[in-house]
């Protein structure tokens, strides 16, 4: 009976104070939402916890979520929230000129450790080197299957702007990975 | 059609999601420009690449921290409504009683100035008793309200507007009895046995704190009553004093109290 019910339904359920309606929305994203952390971050760990903090805040805020809203995209923003909050900590753990250098031994190093499956390296090679917002669009797009049209209710871009910024980065990542292989 | 617009409209022809008359507009374009068909040939790839990375699992202990989390978000939500639900409950009753306080009021400034124009001099003294009454009686079932608000502190300041009230009735005396006996706190106990206790020439009020001096077991609570109960010279306290003298587990401290309480009684 609950496998029936939308996404949408489900959270409203929520909302109106049936939290056990969130389990199954928790099993359909929770392993999207750990590889989405996965890839923008690459520490298990933490994305673990991240994908934890969403949930939470999805509990925590359940009576802010607006029914006009699809539920995935919802949780997409509260997830790039969580995401956004936790590189600017970050970014104020490592003291200034050793930052730089330390991201980047801690990328390779979880590069590495992901890629034991070695026909991946140069696409996630090529993926580093993108900035932090390319590598979301294609994320959002690629990765996670959303449309324009709920990347533009996430990130708050128009869908045409979203649609040139997916064919910029595609076609940058492709220069990298095509200059790679 | 310009290359730049295919290239744009690249990914979009591939996942194929264009419409049908554009897409193949496009076809035809790519089938005839080089530059385009290679643009088309390498996201192709590409995009290839990215769809057959499959995704990791994370550890279990991710469902098992998720279904922890939401337990004990579960009895939170239990906990509010209940505390909501008995807001509610005295919410409610006070709004009851605040209506009662303006037809109290409306009443009185009527009774005032009908008592002016009309000059019922005889009826006056009689109907101003009559209020005085009923103001105090709504007073009281505002006390009796506000014993059953959700903090400590709220119950006592309700306690402490019993002592303005000069003759309780009998419901306000089982009030503060249940609050004595009942209530969580022990300083609202306290407070409760004190405003009892202010009642000398009130034989309830007396017979309420003798039947506490037989069901406190807390020794403060104890003691307490003691002083109170030699202070109001019942001598029926004096059966509980005894209980409390032979019995072996009896505080100590308690114990003397009840000793010197035994000595006082004239």
């Amino acid at each position: 009976m609950v496998k029936n019910l939308s996404d949408e339904q489900l959270m409203i359920n929520v909302k109106a104070g049936d939290l056990d309606a969130l389990s199954p929305l928790f099993e359909k994203y929770h392993v999207k939402l750990f590889n989405f952390f996965l890839r923008m971050i690459r520490n298990r760990d933490i994305s673990q916890d991240l994908t934890q903090e969403v949930f939470r805040r999805i509990l925590k805020y359940r009576e802010t979520y607006d029914e006009k809203w699809m539920f995935r995209s919802w949780m997409y923003q509260i997830a790039r929230n969580v995401q956004m909050q936790q590189y600017s900590q970050e970014k104020i753990r490592f003291s200034d000129y050793h930052e730089a250098e330390e991201i980047k031994e801690e990328q390779l190093s979880a590069i590495e450790e992901m890629e034991q499956e070695s026909r991946n390296k140069a696409l996630y090679e090529a993926m580093a080197l993108l900035s932090e917002e390319q590598r979301e669009i294609i994320e959002l797009a690629r990765f996670q299957g959303l449309k324009y049209q709920e990347i533009s209710k996430i990130t708050g871009n128009s869908v045409p702007a979203i649609k040139v910024k997916v064919h910029r980065a595609i076609k940058k990542l492709r220069e990298l990975y095509f200059e790679t292989v | 059609m310009k290359c730049e617009e295919v290239k744009n409209n690249i990914i979009d022809y591939i996942d194929g999601t264009l419409p049908e008359t554009y897409r193949k507009k496009m076809a035809g374009h790519i089938e005839t420009c080089d530059s385009c068909q290679e643009e088309y040939i390498l996201s192709g790839k590409l995009l290839n690449s990215l769809s057959a990375i499959e995704d990791e699992q994370p550890d279990q202990s991710i469902r098992s921290d998720f279904y922890q989390m939401l337990e004990t978000e579960k009895k939170q939500q239990a906990h509010t409504l209940k505390a909501a639900d008995r807001n509610i409950k005295v919410h409610k009753l006070s709004l009851k009683l605040m209506r009662y306080a303006a037809e109290i009021i409306i009443l009185v400034g009527f009774g005032y100035l009908m008592g002016n124009k009309l000059e019922w001099k005889n009826n006056d003294n009689n109907e101003l008793a009559q209020l005085k009454q009923e103001v105090q009686s709504m007073q009281q079932n505002l006390t009796l309200a506000s014993l059953s608000q959700p903090t400590a502190s709220q119950r006592i300041k309700a306690i402490h507007t019993v002592n303005a009230i000069l003759q309780p009735d009998p419901d306000m005396i089982k009030a503060l009895l249940n609050t004595l006996n009942a209530d969580d706190n022990m300083n609202v106990r306290m407070a409760a046995a004190y405003a009892l206790a202010r009642y000398p020439g009130s034989q309830a009020a007396k017979d309420a704190l003798i039947k506490a001096m037989g069901k406190q077991t807390d020794p403060l609570m104890q003691i307490t009553l003691i002083g109170i109960l030699v202070d109001l010279q019942d001598v029926r306290a004096k059966e509980s004093f005894k209980d409390i003298i032979n019995d072996q587990k009896s505080n100590p401290q308690v114990k003397e109290q009840a000793e010197k309480g035994m000595k006082a009684f004239i």
